[in-house]
């Protein structure tokens, strides 16, 4: 029985690693434990990789680089993108061309120089011709200023994807790929959504070049990004197929669709195909768990007499839904020859129970007015998934569902220009908490639940300030806060948050290895700081201009500074909530209409540039960088 | 190894290549067309929005953008939505106005015609349909639009549009009381 045990060893996670690690030495100090059991207990499981064991380019400090130069080379470029917007007078438009077509010959020249003679610089050599990549679509920008060519958006766009697949193919760039990528999707969707008419080119280009090139590129993301884009595509152009008379069948593809992926996803079980089992698995599940998750939610809708029924559906839906039940199909059977896991067993197991729900949808127009019974697909599986893996957790995803499902319609949103006062000072106690928790409570889950929370708030609040937009109502509706409960709540998240980062004193990186970094010792007062300057400055009515773009410059400063710190630490929820959080900010600044082109263009060119020499310097330096081991 | 290597440098280049060849290729295409085409000055309606792309810039409406099909020659298969359509314009009384839609070519002119290619947007209803020549949009400093915008009431805008031969067409400038406006 010990054998045994030892043969199929569990396997931990990082977070329970760490804590059965650190105690285990503290009840080997303590007495309770010997040397050899501690050995013995260790061995029972499977210890999650080590650094050492990791391939060179996952080494943390290495993309902590690439995010660095990719965010400032992208700042450069839509920096000079609003340049030429901008349309500077009484320079000749020949000279503006010269200058474009300069700008994008050395950006490449100047990256396949360091990609050939500075192998210790390859990100930077990759950044400087993405540059270029991003040049040259101001390039095409400023030919149709030049000569005032009114082709919309996507045109241009596709034009300037297509320039781009070279490089990413020969250089095998993921970077360019992603761009060539975003710029693909915004042509597609331009297209539809500009004629209302679906547009079927795109299939041809999803399945016949970027596909393929994730295969090419070994890109997990890039390929996870293809299959969600194939399903949106799936339920914008059949949205347009349907017209008006929009109909409850319209997520039977999306449903089918997703069905099909985790059926492919059984066709990855072995080889060198298996890395890419889980990207099939993950958007699959998410595309069938939304578009199943969606039927029951149509039960408490009455349903609109135009709608479309059986017999009115368009062919297009017969076929795509026809096709995709066809893939599902001939996938579940060239799978069940394969060796599969656990998991790929589950599948194959839930499949005929998951196009059941899917198909469930046909059958909702007779259900309308038994409410309950439109939930019968997803209890069928969850009790399905229970059967078969000995797992609650669907079960319980059940009963969270339930919980929106009821009140469904009845959400009434309020914005009160006082809760986003009150957040980056509840976001900072929240933080502080879970560093409390992490530190000195040695209980991390728990902990950064509550980091993730704080952040969230703060970065959230933040963002709302930096819209002039937004700030302007506040300041049309502003009126000093007199209520009790919100200075009552005001203290209380102050003293909250100054009482915790008291206690974390002595938790400082390096001393702690779960201590908060410098750039976090920093955030933390900046942050306490900024509803106590934003109720005065609204209160001495200075808010405008200069606070917007204060506020623009915080929001930087801080993401830029909790990016660093989660790459540091190696905690993906951090930088992925700071890089959300920063494309956001930054897309949403280039998307305003009402600040100068000009200004625009100054402010994100400087900032590309620091951002840019930073990232290149950081490289040349990334050996010494402290990483934070867990 | 090495002459497989310095292949890849050559296609590197080649695509550097490539996307200055793309861009040239429309600002040659455009040149030769402004250059070579046949001058006319059309009245116009401007109005003043702004593109992250491209800048500020001004749409102009034309009178032969909006085709009555009760009152001019046409082909009706060839006005479906997204199609193709050469119009002809003529000048009567001292205005341009269009005289004749076909989904082909029609050949040669008459003199004091010219003929355009656009492609019908917009659903054909009843008697009328849009179409979109390429020359919807005049692009400006930053600023410069609204103050032509302010103009329309008082002054007299046109635009001077230059068509080449297989009817393609390109604003050259905007004049207000024909006199050119100067951006500087």
């Amino acid at each position: 029985m010990e054998n045994g045990k030892v043969e199929a060893k569990e396997k931990l996670g990082q977070i329970m690693a760490q804590w059965l690690k650190r105690h285990l030495e503290l009840w080997v100090d303590a007495g309770i434990l010997s040397r050899g059991q501690q050995e013995a207990i260790t061995n029972l499981y499977a210890w999650p990789e080590q650094d050492a064991a990791r391939p060179a380019g996952d080494r943390p400090a290495l993309k902590l680089v690439v995010i660095l130069e990719a965010i400032g080379a992208f700042l450069i470029g839509i920096g000079v993108i609003s340049l030429v917007a901008f349309n500077w007078p009484g320079l000749p438009n020949f000279f503006k061309l010269a200058i474009i077509i300069a700008s994008i010959a050395s950006a490449h020249l100047a990256g396949f120089l360091f990609l050939a003679r500075r192998p210790k610089f390859e990100k930077a050599g990759l950044s400087l011709v993405f540059l270029g990549n991003l040049f040259y679509g101001a390039g095409i920008w400023l030919v149709a200023q030049m000569y005032h060519v009114n082709y919309g958006f996507t045109a241009a766009f596709f034009l300037w994807a297509i320039g781009i697949v070279p490089f990413a193919w020969l250089l095998k760039s993921e970077l360019n790929f992603f761009l060539a990528l975003a710029l693909f999707i915004g042509w597609t969707f331009g297209e539809a959504f500009g004629d209302m008419e679906p547009h079927l080119p795109f299939l041809i280009i999803l399945l016949g070049l970027l596909g393929p090139l994730s295969y090419y590129l070994k890109s997990k993301v890039g390929l996870a990004v293809c299959l969600a884009t194939g399903g949106a595509w799936l339920l914008v152009n059949n949205i347009l197929w349907f017209g008006e008379n929009i109909s409850i069948h319209l997520v039977a593809p999306l449903a089918l669709y997703g069905i099909a992926l985790l059926a492919i996803s059984n066709l990855h079980a072995g080889g060198r195909l298996a890395a890419y089992r889980q990207v099939y698995l993950v958007i699959g599940l998410v595309a069938a768990g939304i578009a199943i998750g969606v039927i029951p939610l149509c039960g408490p809708i009455k349903f609109d007499p135009r709608a479309m029924t059986l017999a009115t559906l368009p062919a297009s839906f017969w076929t795509c839904s026809g096709l995709l039940l066809a893939g599902v199909l001939a996938a579940w059977a060239l799978a069940r020859t394969t060796d599969l896991d656990q998991t790929g067993i589950e599948i194959n197991k839930m499949l005929p129970f998951l196009l059941a729900a899917a198909l469930f949808v046909f059958l909702m127009p007779f259900f309308k007015g038994y409410m309950t019974l439109s939930l019968l697909p997803v209890i069928l599986i969850a009790i399905a998934h229970r059967h078969f893996s000995k797992s609650t957790a669907l079960l319980n995803i059940l009963l969270v569902y339930l919980f929106f499902w009821l009140p469904f319609c009845l959400i009434r949103w309020e914005q009160p220009l006082m809760l986003f006062l009150l957040y980056p000072a509840y976001g900072a106690a929240c933080y502080l908490l879970g560093w409390n928790y992490v530190s000195k409570l040695h209980n991390a889950g728990l902990g950064n639940a509550f980091k993730f929370f704080g952040l969230f708030a703060v970065f959230a609040a933040l963002y709302t300030f930096s819209s002039s937009e937004i700030s302007r109502s506040f300041v049309k509706d502003y009126s000093f806060p007199s209520s009790f409960d919100f200075w009552l709540l005001m203290a209380v998240f102050y003293a909250g948050a100054i009482f915790a980062y008291v206690r974390l004193a002595g938790f400082a990186y390096p001393a702690h290895k779960n201590g908060l970094l410098p750039e976090e010792r920093f955030m933390v007062p900046v942050l306490l700081v900024i509803p106590a300057a934003l109720i005065a400055v609204y209160s001495c009515n200075l808010a405008g201009t200069r606070q917007v773009f204060a506020a623009n410059f915080c929001a930087i400063c801080m993401l830029m500074a909790f990016l660093v710190a989660g790459y540091r630490r190696r905690e993906a929820y951090l930088k992925a909530l700071a890089l959300v959080f920063l494309v956001l900010l930054v897309g949403s600044r280039f998307l305003e209409i009402e600040w100068s082109l000009l200004y625009k263009a100054v402010l994100f060119i400087l900032t590309g540039v620091i951002v840019l020499v930073g990232g290149i310097i950081f490289e040349k330096y990334k050996d010494k960088v402290a990483i934070i081991e867990q | 190894m090495n002459s497989k290597r310095s292949i890849s440098w050559l296609l590197a280049l080649a695509a550097v290549f490539i996307q200055i060849a793309f861009i040239l290729s429309i600002q040659v295409r455009k040149e030769w067309s402004l250059r070579s085409g046949k001058k006319i000055t059309v009245k116009i309606v401007p109005v003043d929005p702004r593109s992250v792309f491209r800048g500020d810039y001004i749409i102009l409406n034309y009178e032969f953008s909006r085709l009555s099909l009760g009152k001019i020659m046409h082909d009706k298969a060839g006005l479906r939505r997204g199609q193709r359509v050469f119009v002809t314009i003529a000048k009567t009384n001292g205005e341009w106005q269009a005289v004749a839609a076909s989904s082909e070519h029609p050949g040669k002119a008459g003199t004091d015609e010219i003929i355009l290619r656009g492609s019908v947007t917009g659903w054909p209803s009843g008697n009328s349909t849009e179409v979109n020549y390429g020359i919807e949009s005049y692009f400006v400093p930053e600023g410069k639009g609204k103050q032509i915008e302010k103009d329309i009431a008082r002054r007299m805008i046109t635009a001077e549009l230059s068509v080449d031969k297989k009817g393609y067409a390109s604003v050259c400038k905007i004049l207000i009381d024909g006199r050119e406006i100067d951006f500087r």
